[in-house]
């Protein structure tokens, strides 16, 4: 497969000062180093927390930040330097109310940014209907001034906006934000097919069923740092948790879990219901034998842990 | 063909805001009147096209300022300046487009004072002519290459907000926009004298209504013709510069 994003040992820092006056050289390393390809049709998801570079890394590779050092490059075109080659075959996504023209309706808005594309009006007419449709809108609603908008009317006119040019890479940050889960769920079968038609994908979201189901490969950053990559399933196993045991408990069996809980660290304890993380199968049966001969469980579940157990272990929370 | 399709955006935009109807709408009646007053008990003749000077001048150079330099800061609020930055097209020649949006919108205050200066009952005697034409058309490019200097300036200074209103008000006293800047007390005088817009409002107000400026109607229309093609130039370099410089200072954007 070709690789059409290609990130090395990318960095970006930001000078910080609350005020006019304030001259202090206080430095914010965004991004220190990253480094990551993604092929072309796959979807590729940036996970971490509040802070942790993902925007940064997105907004370098649409052209709107310059890095402070390494490079970014769009099919092996570098994203500052040669940003006017890139932008054409490329758009992004942001979550949340901000990128909005609000005193403008969804077509207004919409056949502005296709004429900073240079779509030809005759493309226009068919494609704005088709996105509007695709993003579910009305054209009653798209007819309206987006100020009285919802947020998730908001953010599908944004998705329609992001696919206004027929990008061939699309930058995804937090695209979810604020869509109620049907429009989640319609958010996420037009991820799908747009990578089933090719199109490259680089996602963040703190939704992690998103990631999950959405991602061919994801990295987790934190602190501007890549703290793990691979696929789903490896990244679930780097956190090195490969099996789940969570049972539900009686009340009266509460001294006999501060028993358990001492010999073994659980994952989660709450309301009468315990997880601990097992590395393999045999240190799995030994320790359902041990739960089933020590307590009566109202329910007993061996499981695979999601990628949210993956992340919280990953990231220390 | 572009720019005109984003002027017509720029444009129904634009007319949406209540501050841009107000300018274009209010503003002109408003000082107009006020003109009126501060001119009718004066000894100067030909007062209703000074007042129309007056009422036409200070309401385009509203529309300049808050219809194209603070738009900048508008975007940068909406988030919508780092997604046009990031476009093909880009910032530059959406800029411009918008610029000229804003300058046809700066002649609706001049027909609306023209008007009413008629619906007083004033006299209109304008100097018709070559030279008029060519001092409104300086004046206009004049304005317009300033207007662009300025969103290039604002662009690249997420504290810009601070100066902003600092441009309208003062300038109509330093620009000889409401009466020629010989009236001005020395100290603002010599501010006047030092502000680039003075020149061609001077040509125009030559030209127009023969008002006498310290400088003759040909070096006035050089100086006039100069400072333009400065503040163009210096206009088409700054778009250049700061296509790297807002990527690095990241001051297109509020994250």
């Amino acid at each position: 497969m070709s690789v059409v994003i290609e990130v090395i040992n990318l960095s970006r820092s930001f000078h910080r000062s609350q005020s006019l006056r304030d001259k202090s050289n206080d430095t914010v390393e965004a991004l220190r180093g990253i480094s990551f390809q993604v092929n072309k049709g796959q979807v590729f998801g940036l996970l971490g927390p509040n802070g942790a570079g993902k925007t940064t890394t997105l907004k370098i590779l649409s052209t709107m930040l310059a890095p402070s050092g390494g490079e970014a490059k769009i099919f092996g075109l570098d994203t500052f330097g040669q940003e006017q080659q890139i932008r054409p075959f490329i758009n992004f996504i942001f979550g949340g109310d901000k990128g909005f023209y609000w005193r403008l309706s969804a077509v207004e808005i919409l056949t502005f940014f296709a004429d900073l594309y240079g779509v030809p009006r005759s493309i226009q007419k068919k494609r704005i209907p088709y996105l509007l449709d695709l993003v579910g809108l009305s054209i009653i609603d798209a007819q309206r001034n987006t100020e009285s908008y919802s947020k998730g009317m908001k953010q599908k006119v944004q998705i329609a906006r992001g696919l206004i040019n027929d990008p061939k890479v699309i930058f995804f940050d937090e695209p979810t934000l604020g869509l109620d889960p049907a429009s989640a769920i319609e958010f996420r079968a037009i991820v799908t097919n747009l990578a089933a038609s090719g199109k490259t994908i680089i996602l963040t979201t703190h939704y992690m069923a998103e990631a999950q189901q959405l991602c061919d490969q994801i990295s987790l950053i934190d602190q501007g740092r890549i703290i793990a990559a691979g696929d789903t399933q490896s990244f679930i196993e780097l956190a090195g948790k490969h099996n789940i045991i969570e049972f539900s408990y009686k009340a009266q069996e509460s001294s006999k879990i501060a028993l358990l809980i001492a010999s073994r660290e659980p994952l989660f304890h709450k309301e009468q219901k315990i997880a601990f993380s097992v590395e393999d199968s045999n240190k799995a049966k030994a320790l359902t034998g041990q739960i089933l001969q020590q307590f009566d469980p109202i329910e007993l579940k061996l499981r695979k842990p999601t990628l949210e157990e993956a992340y919280l272990a990953l990231t220390g929370n | 063909m572009i720019y005109l399709k984003i002027m017509q955006a720029h444009l129904r935009f634009t007319l949406r805001r209540s501050m841009m109807i107000f300018i274009l709408f209010i503003q002109p009646v408003l000082f107009v009147g006020l003109s009126y007053y501060i001119y009718k008990d004066s000894s100067l003749t030909d007062i209703g096209s000074k007042i129309f000077i007056a009422g036409a001048l200070t309401n385009f150079w509203a529309c300049i300022v808050f219809s194209s330099i603070s738009d900048v800061e508008r975007e940068r609020w909406m988030g919508t300046l780092e997604l046009i930055f990031a476009s093909p097209l880009g910032f530059k020649h959406t800029q411009i487009a918008k610029t000229i949006a804003c300058l046809l919108l700066g002649l609706i205050p001049a027909v609306i004072a023209y008007l009413l200066i008629l619906l007083i009952g004033l006299e209109l005697s304008f100097a018709a002519g070559l030279k008029s034409l060519i001092a409104a058309v300086v004046l206009i490019a004049f304005m317009f290459s300033l207007s662009l200097c300025l969103s290039c300036f604002f662009a690249i200074s997420r504290n810009s907000r601070v100066v902003m209103n600092a441009f309208e008000y003062p300038f109509f006293v330093l620009s000889g926009f409401v009466f020629p800047i010989s009236m001005l007390p020395q100290g603002l005088y010599f501010l006047a004298v030092a502000n680039p817009l003075t020149y061609p409002v001077a040509l125009f107000r030559q030209a127009v209504i023969g008002e006498k400026f310290y400088l003759s109607w040909d070096l006035l229309l050089l100086v006039s013709i100069t400072l333009t093609s400065f503040f163009f130039i210096l206009a088409l370099w700054l778009f250049k510069k700061i296509e790297n410089y807002v990527r690095i200072s990241c001051s297109f954007s509020l994250v």
